[in-house]
């Protein structure tokens, strides 16, 4: 069974990974905690696994599931999780803490590339990030490259 | 993937640090001949560089109000957990009884109709199988399993699938495999768990005498429909109470549960008969 320090320490690095989903800061905390809520109550997370992978993927699930399920609220019969993923593009919905240039470049990409830059600023290695997003090795290789490609415009004074 | 993008993947991988020697050597055998890939790959460095900086997140601490609530979250868990436990044990003494909304399904279960007769007697002393289907690549939990007093499981391999795969049998806190007696007449149930989501048919399976003729008798049916993809471990509560049936003392039981998707099908094979004491 898992306890609360274990929540504790990875708290900060769910949270980031929640808000290069959410955008805002207040969502991704209810996304968190919501997460957190349904693990400690479970008897059924495996005892050997990876519980910050697993945390982040239950994130992500829930997130998926969370905009697909006001999607079809409002209407939308898109029954596809990643093209409703898709479409959350809003970028005058909210904002990372940080002013700076590298969030302001992030909060205008596409959802894809917030998630795997942000997880990979957060130390994990590229077989963390397949796992977290359920996505091969090469693909994270190519979308690695293609996200980081964002980034050159705001390189030049480095 | 496109020449580019993966060329791009793999110079990205290589100045993160994330290819392995053959890879690497691939790469600065490119990087030899072709001078301007080594200035994308610093490109890559600075950008990697500017990602692990700009979150800063060793420095990171979990503020007290977000710690405050964790704890309160974790002690309501326990709080719960403890609650249904005794609520368990005064039903049943036994470990099986302590995931509570397993006890829930086996309680409801009671006023399942039963599907379909086999052998056609009902005398006294017939044992209720409950099907539970989950999706989730498990094996049984051997942590349960090795809690129980000696003597209580009797281990068989069961037929046509591993014996730490899924399905197995359960009767209360015990194991039951392939071959093995029912000891008491009580309810028992037949765990398994779908390592693919998809939907789930399950057949009674007659085999004749002298013959490898089986006949498949369309048991029920349902759909598992909006349930987690693989190898992640689900709640207790996703797991789909497919109905019931019925065993006499005696009889042998086979079953094949089939779980199938666009993609693929998977099917198990399980059979036990009930022996009354």
């Amino acid at each position: 069974m898992i306890t609360a320090k274990v929540f504790e320490d990875i708290y900060p690095k769910l949270l980031r990974y929640a808000m290069s989903l959410t955008k805002r800061s207040a969502a991704a905390e209810d996304l968190v905690m919501a997460v957190i809520t349904k693990l400690l109550g479970s008897d059924n997370v495996p005892v050997d696994v990876n519980i910050e992978a697993y945390a982040m993927r239950s994130v992500k699930n829930l997130f998926l599931n969370t905009i697909k399920k006001e999607s079809r609220e409002v209407g939308e019969q898109n029954e596809d999780g990643e093209s409703v993923y898709e479409t959350t593009e809003d970028p005058t919905s909210g904002r990372f803490v940080d002013e700076g240039d590298l969030s302001r470049v992030l909060i205008g990409m596409e959802v894809k590339c917030r998630e795997i830059l942000t997880l990979h600023a957060l130390g994990n290695s590229y077989k963390e990030i397949s796992e977290v997003l359920s996505i091969k090795a090469g693909t994270v290789m190519s979308r690695m490259a293609r996200c980081r490609e964002h980034l050159d415009p705001i390189m030049g004074g480095r | 993937m496109s020449d580019k993008d993966l060329n791009e993947g793999l110079l990205v991988a290589y100045a993160d640090g994330e290819l392995g020697p053959e890879d690497v050597a691939l790469v600065e055998a490119a990087i030899a001949v072709d001078s301007s890939l080594q200035a994308r790959v610093e490109g890559f460095k600075q950008s990697g560089a500017l990602l692990r900086d700009s979150l800063d997140i060793d420095n990171a601490v979990t503020p007290d109000h977000i710690i405050h609530r964790i704890r309160k979250i974790e002690a309501a868990a326990l709080k719960k957990r403890q609650a249904s436990l005794a609520e368990d044990n005064n039903q049943s003494p036994s470990s099986w009884w302590s995931i509570p909304s397993l006890g829930w399904l086996l309680r409801t279960s009671m006023s399942l109709r039963p599907i379909l007769s086999l052998g056609g007697s009902f005398a006294a002393g017939l044992a209720c199988a409950i099907f539970l289907i989950s999706p989730g690549l498990l094996t049984p939990e051997n942590e349960s399993f090795q809690s129980l007093p000696s003597g209580d499981v009797v281990q068989m391999v069961m037929r046509g699938s591993d014996q730490n795969q899924m399905p197995y049998i359960r009767q209360h806190n015990q194991n039951i495999f392939s071959g093995g007696s029912l000891i008491e007449k009580k309810q028992f149930s037949v765990m398994y768990k779908s390592p693919i989501e998809g939907s789930v048919e399950i057949f009674e399976v007659t085999i004749a005498k002298n013959s490898t003729m089986q006949a498949l008798l369309s048991f029920f049916r349902l759909d598992i429909e909006g349930l987690l993809p693989n190898k992640l471990k689900v709640e207790v509560e996703q797991l789909t109470n497919l109905g019931s049936f019925m065993v006499d003392d005696q009889e042998e039981l086979s079953l094949r549960i089939e779980v199938s998707n666009n993609a693929t099908t998977i099917r198990h094979d399980l059979s036990f008969k009930v022996v009354e004491p």
